[in-house]
């Protein structure tokens, strides 16, 4: 069962094309190596470490609700943690 | 929870007997139950947004659990769209490690710009086999596939695996490399990375590594499927699956197993890196070949049974870039009353696994090599989410 979870564009950082994205509470920095035409604000679906496509908010926000429900994601929680997936090092 | 897709915490320890490998899973087993209490229809529509990494196999699974449940038989062209769906997605999963993956293993860059075009691909295809939306719907009619724009579509993608991958046309490719004889023929005069990768294995006694004893997941039949996930334990077998009290593999490398050259890299290489890797390769091209065999004819090529185990129940099974997926459901008065899902990761990265014994198999080396071999293995039996690897040598974690 393979999630990839919605993301919000926080920050790009265009001489790397790598992109800091919230995912609830938490924050992420992935790559935007393999997507176009995104920009701070837009939401994403992320994959180990890589933006994959991307969303508009209302689809985002319906998947985000989803995996609420079943528990898999917790808005309040871990509000402290910034987890870095960097592609080149941890991906599957 | 921070992290809803879950990893693979995977520790390789030095003993006096040689290495040792644990496998811990954080993935979610339970997720599925999020469709209990929805209709069909809502269950079908949700799935691909939770599960969007292999979306188009998760819904040809689930779509088949639930006509089947629902006494639904969709039409053939549908059944091959679906299909072809499915095939255009491993397609693109396996590019993710033959174009990002497989250089890293030879230390040169991924070739990002190569797999944003795939993504592109895929993403035209798919609008153009369900413009609608429908076609993974219980009960979807004819289907709206625009298969005029879908055709030089799977030209394109196989204009870029000869150029990156193959060196020739996908259905060359099957043509001449179909034994052992034509795979090695075919490593000593290509350039591409992925040759060139496969001829440094081969060459560097590194082919048979991360061998084990884990044969394939046999058939299973409906019936004693739904019997084994109706058990008391079920939930433990979903986590930890076994057959027959033994641990199994669902992956390309068993999934091409009968094919000639799979059968001569077997018997040289055992079930090693280089098989793993060369049936990740051979899948694409038989995708290819597949996809514009299902264009052409719009008929399908798989034939599932078309009975219910018992009223309201369906089981679905879809070739997923892994292995085999498998979805069951159980639907009274229009609503889902209980929906499972058993993925191949679950299979093949079992604590007593294929991975894991691979791991377990691999020669004791430095750190630096001990750690590249291990990453091999596991990106050619490939999980479908991120991994943790750490080695424990007598210093502690490195």
């Amino acid at each position: 069962m393979c999630l990839a979870i919605p993301a919000k564009i926080t920050r790009i950082d265009p001489a790397t094309d790598i992109a800091l994205v919230a995912i609830g509470a938490v924050s992420k920095e992935v790559s935007l190596a393999l997507v176009e035409d995104v920009a701070e604000g837009d939401y994403v679906l992320v994959h180990v470490g890589y933006a994959l496509n991307k969303l508009s908010a209302e689809e985002a926000e319906h998947t985000l609700r989803l995996i609420r429900e079943i528990g898999l994601l917790e808005e309040e929680a871990d509000a402290d943690l910034v987890a870095n997936d960097p592609p080149a090092e941890d991906q599957s | 929870m921070s992290d809803p897709p879950g990893r693979l915490k995977i520790q390789l320890r030095r003993t006096p007997r040689g290495i040792a490998a644990e496998i811990d899973s954080t993935r979610p087993r339970n997720a599925a139950a999020a469709f209990a209490g929805r209709t069909p229809q809502a269950t079908a529509a949700l799935l691909p947004q939770l599960f969007s990494v292999c979306s188009k196999a998760q819904s040809k699974a689930c779509v088949t659990a639930l006509d089947l449940a629902c006494g639904f038989t969709p039409a053939p062209r549908v059944e091959a769209i679906r299909e072809l769906s499915v095939a255009a997605e491993t397609i693109r999963e396996h590019l993710w490690r033959l174009l990002l993956d497989w250089p890293r293993l030879m230390d040169e860059s991924a070739d990002r710009v190569a797999m944003a075009s795939v993504l592109s691909w895929f993403k035209d295809l798919s609008a153009g086999l369900d413009p609608d939306g429908s076609l993974f719907r219980p009960g979807a009619g004819e289907g709206k596939a625009n298969t005029r724009l879908c055709d030089p579509l799977l030209a394109d993608i196989d204009g870029l695996i000869a150029l990156r991958l193959l060196g020739m046309p996908s259905a060359q490719w099957l043509e001449e490399v179909t034994d052992g004889e034509g795979f090695i023929r075919w490593v000593e005069t290509t350039a591409t990375p992925a040759a060139r990768l496969l001829r440094r294995l081969a060459l560097s006694g590194e082919a048979a590594l991360g061998g084990s004893a884990v044969t394939r997941l046999p058939e299973i039949t409906d019936r004693d499927l739904v019997a084994r996930l109706g058990a008391s334990d079920a939930a433990g077998f979903l986590a930890l699956p076994t057959w027959d009290g033994a641990p199994r593999e669902t992956s390309p490398l068993t999934r091409r197993a009968d094919c000639g050259l799979m059968r001569d890299l077997t018997a040289i290489h055992g079930n090693g890196l280089l098989p793993r890797l060369a049936a990740q390769l051979l899948e694409v091209a038989f995708l290819v070949s597949k996809a514009r065999s299902l264009l052409a004819t719009q008929a399908p090529a798989e034939q599932p049974d078309p009975m219910a185990p018992e009223p309201g129940l369906g089981v679905g099974r879809s070739d997923a870039a892994r292995g085999l997926l498998i979805h069951v459901a159980r639907v009274d008065e229009g609503q889902v009353m209980d929906y499972r899902i058993l993925a191949p990761t679950e299979w093949n990265f079992h604590p007593r696994g294929a991975v894991a014994q691979g791991l377990a198999a691999l020669p004791d080396a430095e750190d630096g090599i001990l750690r590249r071999r291990a990453e091999s293995l596991i990106m050619a039996t490939d999980p479908c989410v991120a991994f943790e690897l750490s080695l424990v040598s007598s210093s502690g974690l490195n």
